[in-house]
């Protein structure tokens, strides 16, 4: 679909490039506020202090406003798409919908920024057929790199800044999922695992885990999507895979690889549905890790599930 | 949680309630098992029962090691039983005949002053025959909630080679304890508080097992309860086979679940299902 078309049919997805407080705001407020003005519902995830600037910046008119921190929500952006979902499910569609947020911003880990920019890609496949719903995208032209930007507009298909707007030429949604995931460090562990070795394979984990200092409550998280991930990997991945654990500033990995192909891209973004009869194992892997990345393709699937050290 | 649950290496330390599931390669592994258990059962003042295929004559030497077996024959405290005059082997068994048996014997060893039976069942003989392991198995069931409950342990006897994994698997989930079992049987559903409780692990390759073990052991139309507080681990597969499986029942009679670990509680508010 081309951004022609995405823009016609009335799901608008757009970065806004800035650089600095004012710019931020000559760009958002107004944003918000011809949402408001319009009868929209109107969502706002933005970082804690940005979000309390758009807050002051709109005075009263924040009262007809909804506000999510993003790091409560985005902390694993794999949970935004379901979060919008679950919003759109509150809103009266038919007055518009409209969102400001910003997964990207400075302090996100480069795995983080990774996932945000698969986000960003995958919001338009999950709401391509949205006809109310005007999303922005705030960057930080003056604190994020140059590739980080340039990942901007690939996965949006309007950009603005100061200047003005335009269709994005670089925008493009072809296989999300497709790529490779940086090389893993040295793992600690490594486990080629069948149908009769889950519970070594939830033992491994577990213990690597408490090594780290992750206990109680993340480690059976932890546990528990390494295992739904692995189970995927028996079930549809060939029958086998493998484990590979390594920690890496802060964080404990879990990599799962198998032969197996995934095709839905979405896959674990979408809360599922209750008579769905797959899909359920990366979406808990997602609610309960810090970050899920999925890389897949013909050669085979790439699953990393991160946990940081302390909560 | 009271009862001792989970894997065992030994016959000892079961507690006067104990149920154990004991694979063997040789005969002579559960001897030394039974003989561990009936250390115990003498030290709790049980009476202690050997029950096998075997003439009375041979388990009399089998169980030589326990000491002054004569004295122990004679004054009740210990009877040696065989198969053959309990059972018509090959054929299936009644399990609610079998488990008032269970109790008759338990209250008259307690009429006789023990505190309780101890009993060892060296079962092989008596699931031979493929068209008596249902039976068996329901049998395992009830009379390890019955026995829970009246102050009976019991250590039972299976050889390996004798039972298809699968139906090893089944006979050791429905014990609170197995040995060296965890593979096949990673969790055990067993009676405690006039209940039933469920602990170790299960993942969507046991829960097709756990399906198995619950139908035999939480009958339609009967109240239970099922306690949950020893459950380490249980994956969205088995989440949600066992909340079909409690609201069938809730439909008909009902099932109170209890002692929910916070995992559980977190998979029941992630997949927007309770139990």
């Amino acid at each position: 679909m081309n951004p022609e078309a995405l823009q016609a049919k009335g799901f608008r997805h757009e970065a806004f490039f800035y650089s600095g407080e004012d710019e931020f705001l000559a760009g958002t407020v107004p944003f918000v506020e011809e949402g408001v003005r319009a009868g929209e519902t109107v969502l706002v995830v933005l970082p804690e202090q940005r979000m309390q600037l758009v807050r002051e910046a709109l005075g009263s008119t924040a009262e007809a406003v909804e506000f999510w921190p993003m790091a409560n929500v985005g902390r694993n952006p794999a949970r935004l798409i379901p979060a919008w979902r679950d919003f759109l499910r509150t809103c009266d569609l038919g007055q518009g919908v409209r969102g400001l947020g910003e997964p990207i911003s400075a302090g996100r880990s480069a795995a983080e920024v990774e996932e945000c920019e698969l986000h960003e890609r995958l919001f338009n496949l999950a709401f391509a057929k949205e006809r109310t719903l005007t999303v922005m995208c705030p960057y930080d032209a003056g604190e994020l790199g140059d590739e980080i930007l340039r990942g901007a507009e690939r996965s949006h298909p309007v950009c603005a800044s100061s200047h003005g707007r335009s269709i994005s030429s670089r925008y493009s949604l072809d296989s999300p999922l497709s790529g490779e995931l940086s090389q893993p460090g040295r793992p600690a562990v490594t486990f080629e695992f069948g149908r009769a070795d889950l519970a070594m394979v939830r033992h491994l984990v577990s213990q690597c885990a408490r090594f780290a200092g992750i206990e109680t409550r993340r480690n059976e998280d932890l546990v528990l999507a390494v295992c739904e991930v692995a189970t995927n990997s028996i079930q549809h991945g060939g029958g086998k895979g493998r484990l590979d654990i390594w920690d890496d500033e802060g964080e404990l990995i879990c990599a799962i690889r198998d032969a197996g192909t995934i095709h839905n891209p979405l896959v674990g973004c979408e809360r599922p549905r209750p008579e769905q009869e797959h899909g359920r194992g990366l979406w808990l892997a997602n609610q309960l890790c810090d970050l899920v990345q999925i890389r897949s393709g013909e050669a085979g699937t790439d699953i990393r599930l991160r946990m940081r050290f302390e909560d | 949680m009271v009862r001792r649950h989970g894997c065992i290496d030994s016959g000892s330390g079961l507690g006067t309630d104990g149920h154990a599931c004991w694979a063997f390669e040789k005969p002579e592994e559960f001897v030394d098992a039974t003989l561990e258990f009936f250390a115990d059962g003498l030290r709790s003042n049980q009476r202690i029962v050997y029950l096998s295929g075997e003439p009375v004559a041979e388990q009399r030497e089998r169980l030589d090691p326990l000491g002054e077996v004569g004295s122990l024959l004679d004054d009740g405290t210990l009877h040696l039983l065989e198969l053959k005059d309990f059972y018509d082997l090959g054929q299936p068994v009644d399990p609610v005949a079998q488990v008032k048996l269970f109790a008759a014997a338990t209250e008259a060893a307690r009429a006789d002053g023990f505190t309780g039976l101890c009993l060892a069942t060296q079962s092989t003989e008596m699931v031979v025959e493929p068209r008596t392991w249902a039976a068996h198995l329901r049998l395992e069931s009830r009379a390890d909630q019955v026995a829970s409950a009246m102050g009976m342990s019991a250590l039972c006897g299976y050889q390996r080679d004798t039972l298809p994994e699968t139906v090893l698997g089944d006979l050791a989930a429905l014990h609170p304890t197995a040995n060296a079992l965890a593979e096949a049987a990673p969790f055990h559903l067993f009676g405690e508080a006039g209940g039933l409780a469920l602990c170790g692990e299960v993942d969507r390759f046991s829960t097709p097992a756990l399906m198995r073990a619950l139908t035999l052991a939480q009958a339609a139309g009967e109240p239970t309860s099922l306690d949950l507080g020893a459950l380490r681990f249980i994956d969205h597969h088995a989440f949600e086979a066992l909340a079909s499986h409690t609201h069938r029942l809730a439909a008909d009679g009902g099932c109170i679940v209890r002692n929910r670990p916070a995992h559980v509680d977190r998979l029941a508010g992630l997949l927007g299902l309770e139990l």
